[in-house]
């Protein structure tokens, strides 16, 4: 307070030196109200942050990463239609897609900011088995109950099926008896023993029931679900893989009420990973008209055993999985993953 | 003596010495009152606005936890998912420490002057590491050795 004295000083030895303590108080209060206006900017600046969204972009590199699967995915399936002359095309075909598809998601990411890189890793063998020419599901010999594949091993925390489709014309079968049985049963095992069987007949002209039976060494679980088709539609499309028939859910190929899931190996109770493998029948097969597609998977240095199989429905070489290397990267976001892709594969 | 008597008992010029003595302790008892309860004040709202602040920073780092928890879990192996995120290095002019608390699944952030702490719980499949970080700009990475989430300071 020098300077308020030395004031008082100038005024001449009676000086008026009054007001210092009103003086000094201004002075604390108004160190007082900066502090309470520093206060009051902080929360303002508080309501502010609490109002901020995502600004990382973990959002869009999760539904970039979703594009990017559903496109490997569409690359797999169009390399093994139309480039499964040996393995080496279809993974050169592979390459190629991928390639393109990260060029092409590269450039649009590159608009809103963010770097994206997809890159092939790696593939799994397998093979498809398929029908296209629209006639009953037995073999070209007319054989109505036959072994469609044998063999399949489980991938690591996976199915050894996929994309298991049925695209009925017609289903002739009334009744659970007659009815068109697709079988999936642990390779050595006796009677009905860890099997899963899905069957097909229909209960009206627009309805397919499918009853699906898992059998381990104790007991059986039976399940039944009933679709109508929507009208005007002129196949019924049996997912057997994905749980749907036309597109609706059915709970009989989906999860169990005790929450398990027995789409195929795990109703055999072959172990993910293992060396243990399944096989898949058909039965009645001549109760459905149609086309059907599946892709299996074949372990390294394993066969499968397709002796069933001719001309129609036939087999081709395909890849079960492809393993791709995402990048996405944001200035506040580095997500670098693995991402196998295998289309149409339930999650048992 | 009587010039004694007669000074002890002249009251004559006390009543305005009186009365700038008592006016100056009033002033100054009515000033000290202000300056401490303005002062007072001024502490439990800052006290307050540090808790509020720290509680919306960790909220927020909180939600990118959570993010990068769901980018963990969509990735497969070997993964990296790095989360930066800029918050103010001070709160309310006070430096500020976040650090993850793996056994009760919390975020906690602290402040020393005032001693300030808030816990704030984040729910992640993701074990969360035992790491700390000062305030600011921070990064939420995921390690892959260790397969759990950590804070550190970028």
């Amino acid at each position: 307070m020098a300077d308020l004295r030395a004031v008082g000083r100038r005024l001449g030895p009676t000086g008026d030196e009054r007001g210092q303590i009103i003086l000094i108080a201004a002075f604390a209060m108004a160190v007082t109200f900066v502090t309470l206006a520093l206060v009051v900017n902080s929360a303002i600046f508080t309501e502010n942050l609490a109002s901020r969204g995502e600004t990382a972009g973990s959002n869009d590199a999760l539904s970039t990463r979703a594009m990017v699967e559903t496109n490997v995915g569409e690359g797999i399936a169009a390399a093994n239609r139309n480039n499964n002359s040996s393995p080496s095309e279809l993974e050169t075909a592979t390459r190629a897609d991928i390639r393109n598809l990260s060029r092409q998601t590269g450039r649009q990411a590159a608009r809103s900011g963010r770097v994206v890189d997809v890159t092939y890793q790696s593939n799994r063998p397998g093979v498809r088995i398929a029908q296209t020419d629209g006639s009953a599901l037995t073999t070209g010999g007319g054989v109505t109950d036959y072994r469609v594949v044998g063999g399949v091993s489980r991938v690591d925390g996976a199915n050894g099926t996929r994309a298991f489709e049925i695209a009925a014309s017609d289903i002739t079968a009334t009744d659970n008896a007659s009815a068109f049985e697709v079988s999936v049963q642990r390779t050595g095992a006796t009677g009905n023993e860890n099997s899963w069987r899905a069957r097909i007949y229909r209960t009206g002209a627009e309805t397919v029931h499918i009853r699906t039976l898992r059998n381990n060494s104790t007991s059986t679980l039976v399940e039944d679900c009933e679709v109508t088709r929507d009208s005007g539609l002129s196949t019924f499309r049996i997912d057997l893989t994905g749980g749907t028939v036309d597109g609706e859910p059915c709970d009989a190929l989906g999860t169990a009420p005790s929450g398990a899931n027995v789409h195929f190996g795990a109703g055999t109770d072959v172990t993910p990973g293992g060396t243990d493998t399944y096989d898949i029948e058909f039965a009645n097969a001549d109760q459905v008209t149609g086309n059907f597609s599946m892709v299996v998977y074949r372990r390294p240095s394993t066969t499968l055993d397709l002796s069933s199989i001719g001309t129609s429905p036939t087999s081709t070489t395909a890849l079960y999985d492809v393993t791709v290397r995402y990048t996405h990267l944001t200035t506040d976001l580095r997500y670098e993953t693995d991402l196998r892709v295998a289309p149409g594969e339930p999650d048992v | 003596m009587s010039d004694l008597r007669a000074v002890l008992s002249d009251s004559r010029a006390v009543s305005t010495t009186l009365g700038y003595v008592l006016s100056l302790a009033i002033a100054t008892l009515l000033i000290t009152g202000l300056i401490i309860a303005g002062g007072g004040y001024v502490d439990t709202q800052r006290e307050q606005v540090i808790r509020d602040e720290l509680t919306v920073v960790g909220q927020q780092l909180a939600a990118d936890v959570e993010r990068a928890d769901r980018l963990v879990r969509a990735g497969e192996a070997p993964l990296t998912v790095r989360v930066n995120k800029t918050f103010s290095d001070r709160v309310t002019g006070s430096s500020y420490r976040v650090s993850f608390d793996p056994s009760a699944s919390a975020i906690v952030l602290e402040t020393n002057r005032p001693a300030v702490s808030v816990r704030v719980g984040v729910v992640t499949e993701t074990a969360l590491g035992d790491s700390t970080a000062d305030g600011g700009p921070v990064q939420i990475r995921y390690d892959d050795g260790d397969d759990h989430l950590e804070v550190r300071d970028v």
